[in-house]
């Protein structure tokens, strides 16, 4: 959006005139009491509303544009304006926190489009009012870098009661990522996302290279015997891989339909992208150790972004439940993941090896983040007793877990010894949650069976906790299910991927990724995660770890189509095994 | 490509017949021709419609009080349909290669059905309230329903002597046809015949309230479960000295609608592998047999089943082979080594519901028609090294099945 100083606008186009809604009195400078409609609502632009002419005088809303019309409006033959708001530091508000309820304005409204974005320039956010529609949305101070009043849209738009429609409430802070964060200002004119469509051409250049997954095996034979050459040359395989990785990710995004490309939060994930994108492009190559220093630093700082990514994809899920299938939402998701986790591994492994070969101290057994003495057993026992205090402190009660299975514990292999152990987190924290939350929760036993073969690790979560009712079960891979209050979401700032990172985590907070997020760490380095479920009796889960290290990175999904997915009645499949076509060495239906 | 050419022999047999029909000629056939070249008799009946009874129907047909109307309705939609249903069975036999058709066991069955077919086939046009010939059309029934009890095993063993000359694909698609319909011609069959001798035996089965004709509407899964497992534990001492202990727990008091014999099958299918495996598990590692655990659940839309063992898992090459026909893994016999008693437990073997405890092939594959026949599933979950979990879901028959056609 280009932004101009024009003429204040003095007229909002208005539907037929059946709505008038009221903006409460309590809030200063921006108290409008309904204009009633002028009769002359058919025609079509010629309808003035009352609060929008107040809205006009106000010094500080300047109307913008020309717009780009969504295609939404072009085929309503809308013209949207939109105005900016800016507000005083004086205003009381200005510690105020968060976004508009978009969704549910949309659902107030009966399908129009609006949507919030935060432009990054000087103010930071602005409406757009699509003009043959009479709600719309609150326009609310927000400056800088800081604050949006929640809305309460529903009670918005109450028709022609004549009495307060909206409630403003504070909301809680909510911390910008970086690149949006004090030194803004310098990003003012920033390249970060494409100015126009043919910028694009670089990215393309990035996409029409090909990934090279890694085995485990590969990164631990290259790590054993660092040298300073191994280590300049991991530091330029880690600047390209990343960047080709993340050029495939933002052509994901690209592909996304229109509307779930400007959902805020989608937006924000996709700029960050692009920012990260062209840092690392642009980066020279690495020719001595103190540039590598350098560039560890920048990979530090992109981890750091990176842990925005999952709440606010979460978030963005939920808002965009009505715009894109289930199905296709969940694949774009699934790949998300995947990368990110990819470009994490070696993004940390490059960190971890550099550290060791800088201070010259080899942590037994660990190459980098990969662990080569993995014991199954010992990984089991410590998620167990984390599982279950974690349990206890948010229930105050927790099971007996019984471990049993014939892994010895002489059994190791190489992994990276944080996905493993998050998965098992994850999938004990359910069994025990929810035998926890029976009735006759003292009889009831959370089994976990470790076995072992020439190839593989598996491991066996089973409970009694009463099952999963069907249409849970229906939809317990995908994403677009999280918890419809995503308030929570934006309590969390920050998640992180790994168990540190999650014990730091309030203990209430629960974020409904989790089985999804376990099966992309499952499925990561060539395993499986399976879920199977008793009606009325309980639950099992079942993993497939691969334990000789020969496994590619797991970076694109063998996956149905849309058609035959959405044809599927064999639920138990398809429940068990998500979008994945590899021929299963765990389940067969 | 094979569609088309019976089509085209079709027709010229059609026309043939109709002109060796009016002048009185058969070809000479050999004693051992099942059915003359230029019989129309078949291919009328098998190019009719088939009428799909709902089980809402089937239900309502043997739901007491017994009437005189509902009996004559049933069996007069027996005496119509089933006919039809054999014919196309018979069908589905002449399309077959006719090298597989020339195999014995094949050939066995083919005849089979289409002796059946023609001893019911008088009875299809007799008008509705024939009550006569209801009594005899359900004895002819029985004598039916028990001649081809051991079909699927003489098929089987057909199949896997003609594994070379089939492919994999149009076998399966045949099998899964066969036995699909036959679970349906059964189906109807059996209630048939139990509806019409319960209206004849009002008396005696007092015991049995909770049956409809074949459906049990209090079948308990716990009971058959014991009574499958006694008898697999029987079979597994007799083959190798020692069986597991059968633990079952869960929603044991549970009941459901089902039909009983079916659910008998799949158990025992499901016990007699799990035992299996525990006990070849167990000796080959020399340790004790440990046990196999069953689980019911009663949920708000099925029924689950567990069967839980530590038989050492399903390998990964085996286990998308594992509901294919004649896929087994166990070794030929011929190849195992004799010893003096595997004459006899061989025999014993071949006794006992659905046939011999393993090797043909076909029991697993089976099992999972008969419990996707009323919307259900059979899920198998390996842990290759430790055990293996099987997942048995089966829906009530009820209203909500109401719209099921068999």
């Amino acid at each position: 959006m280009l932004l101009h100083s024009a003429t204040p606008a003095t007229r909002l186009l208005g539907s037929g005139g059946t709505h008038s809604f009221v903006i409460p009195p309590s809030i200063d400078n921006f108290v409008y009491r309904s204009g009633s409609q002028s009769g002359s609502g058919g025609k079509g632009d010629e309808v003035t509303v009352g609060w929008s002419a107040r809205i006009a005088q106000l010094p500080r809303v300047v109307p913008i544009g020309p717009h780009i019309l969504t295609p939404f409006e072009r085929e309503r033959s809308v013209i949207p304006k939109t105005f900016l708001i800016k507000s005083t530091e004086n205003h009381p508000w200005n510690r105020a926190n968060n976004f508009f309820g978009f969704s549910s304005i949309h659902r107030a409204i009966h399908s129009e489009l609006y949507f919030i974005s935060t432009s990054g320039e000087q103010y930071v956010g602005y409406v757009r009012l699509p003009l043959n529609n009479l709600a719309v949305s609150m326009m609310v101070p927000s400056y800088m870098n800081r604050s949006i009043c929640q809305l309460s849209a529903r009670k918005l738009f109450k028709p022609a009661s004549g009495r307060l429609a909206a409630t403003f409430r504070p909301c809680p802070k909510m911390t910008y990522p970086r690149h949006m964060q004090a030194n803004w200002q310098q990003r003012r004119h920033n390249t970060a996302a494409p100015k126009s469509f043919y910028h694009n051409e670089v990215l393309d250049r990035y996409v029409d290279q090909s990934v090279n997954p890694n085995t485990i095996r590969q990164l631990v034979f290259y790590g054993r015997h660092m040298t300073d050459d191994r280590l300049i040359d991991s530091a330029n395989y880690v600047r390209t891989e990343i960047t080709i990785r993340l050029a495939h990710r933002i052509r994901d995004f690209q592909k996304l339909p229109f509307i779930v490309g400007t959902n805020p939060h989608i937006e924000r994930i996709y700029r960050m992208y692009w920012e990260a994108f062209e840092k690392i492009r642009q980066y020279p190559a690495i020719k001595t150790l103190e540039d590598n220093e350098v560039f560890c630093n920048l990979l530090n700082g992109l981890l750091d972004d990176g842990l925005f990514v999952i709440p606010e994809l979460a978030v963005g899920a939920t808002e965009c439940a009505g715009f894109i299938a289930p199905a296709s939402f969940d694949r774009f998701m699934n790949t998300m993941l995947r990368s990110r986790i990819s470009r994490r591994v070696i993004a940390e492994q490059h960190l971890a090896i550099t550290a060791n070969h800088n201070t010259a101290w080899d942590e037994e057994g660990y190459i980098g983040i990969i662990f080569t003495r993995c014991c199954a057993r010992e990984m089991a026992e410590m998620c167990v007793t984390l599982s279950t205090q974690h349990i206890l402190k948010s229930h105050g009660r927790t099971v007996n877990v019984v471990i049993d299975g014939s892994a010895r514990n002489e059994a190791v292999f190489a992994y990276i010894p944080e996905h493993i152990e998050y998965i098992l987190y994850e999938l004990l924290t359910n069994s025990i949650r929810h035998s926890s939350e029976c009735e006759d929760w003292e009889t009831k036993t959370v089994r976990l069976t470790i076995a072992q073969n020439k190839t593989d690790i598996l491991f066996r979560v089973s409970d009694n906790a009463g099952g999963i009712p069907n249409d849970v079960f229906k939809t317990l891979w995908s994403y677009s299910n999280a918890p419809s209050d995503f308030k929570k979401f934006k309590n969390i700032k920050k998640m992180g991927g790994s168990m540190a990172e999650r014990e730091n985590r309030s203990v209430n907070e629960r974020l409904g990724f989790g089985l999804p997020m376990s099966k992309v760490y499952a499925e990561y380095w060539g395993g499986e995660l399976s879920v199977l479920t008793m009606d009325g009796f309980g639950t099992d889960a079942y993993v497939r770890i691969p334990r000789l290290g020969n496994q590619a990175e797991n970076l694109t999904l063998d996956e149905i189509d849309e058609a035959e997915y959405s044809n599927r009645s064999d639920t138990a499949l398809l429940s068990t095994n998500g979008y994945s076509t590899r021929p299963s060495a765990l389940v067969s239906a | 490509m094979l569609i088309r050419a019976t089509q085209l022999c079709l027709r010229r047999s059609l026309s043939t017949a109709r002109v060796l029909k009016n002048s009185n000629v058969s070809v000479e056939a050999s004693q051992n021709d099942v059915v003359s070249f230029y019989d129309a008799k078949v291919i009328n009946y098998a190019t009719r419609p088939i009428r799909p009874v709902t089980l809402k129907e089937l239900i309502r047909f043997g739901q007491p009080p017994l009437s005189e109307q509902s009996l004559t309705q049933c069996a007069h939609y027996a005496r119509t349909e089933l006919p039809v249903r054999l014919a196309m069975r018979v069908r589905a036999f002449q399309n077959l290669p006719f090298i597989v058709g020339t195999n014995p066991h094949i050939k066995d069955i083919y005849r089979l059905y289409f002796e059946s077919f023609d001893s019911l086939e008088k009875y299809s046009d007799l008008p509705e309230n024939d009550n006569g010939s209801d009594l005899e059309f359900a004895e002819k029934l029985k004598d039916l329903v028990e001649r081809h009890a051991d079909n699927i095993p003489t098929l089987a063993r057909g199949f896997l002597e003609c594994k070379k000359y089939m492919n994999t694909k149009d076998m399966t698609a045949f099998l899964d046809d066969m036995i699909h319909a036959r679970i349906g011609i059964r189906l109807i069959a059996e209630q048939c015949i139990s509806l019409i001798h319960a209206s004849k035996n009002e008396s005696e089965d007092q015991r049995r309230t909770s049956y409809i004709g074949i459906i049990n509407t209090q079948l308990s899964p716990a009971k058959v479960i014991h009574h499958c497992a006694d008898f697999v534990t029987e079979l597994c001492e007799f083959n190798y000295g020692e069986a597991p202990e059968f633990i079952i727990n869960g929603h044991v008091d549970t009941t459901f609608t089902y039909v009983p014999v079916h659910l008998e099958y799949m158990l025992t299918e499901l016990l007699k592998n799990a035992a299996r495996a525990t006990v070849e598990n167990a000796k080959k590692n020399n340790k004790p047999v440990p046990p196999v655990e069953v689980s019911i659940s009663h949920g708000s839309r099925d029924i689950g089943i567990r069967v839980r063992d530590q038989g050492g898992g399903v390998k990964p090459a085996d286990l998308n082979h594992i509901f294919e026909y004649s896929y087994t893994t166990v070794k030929n016999e011929d190849t195992e080594d004799s010893n003096i008693f595997s004459g006899i437990t061989r025999l014993a073997m071949q006794s006992g519901v659905g046939g011999p405890i393993a090797g043909l092939g076909f029991g697993l594959p089976l099992a999972r028609m008969y419990a996707r026949y009323f919307g259900g599933s059979m899920t198998l979950l390996s842990l290759n090294g430790y055990g293996c979990d099987v997942f048995l879901k089966l829906k009530h028959i009820d209203e909500s099945l109401g719209q099921l056609e068999i």
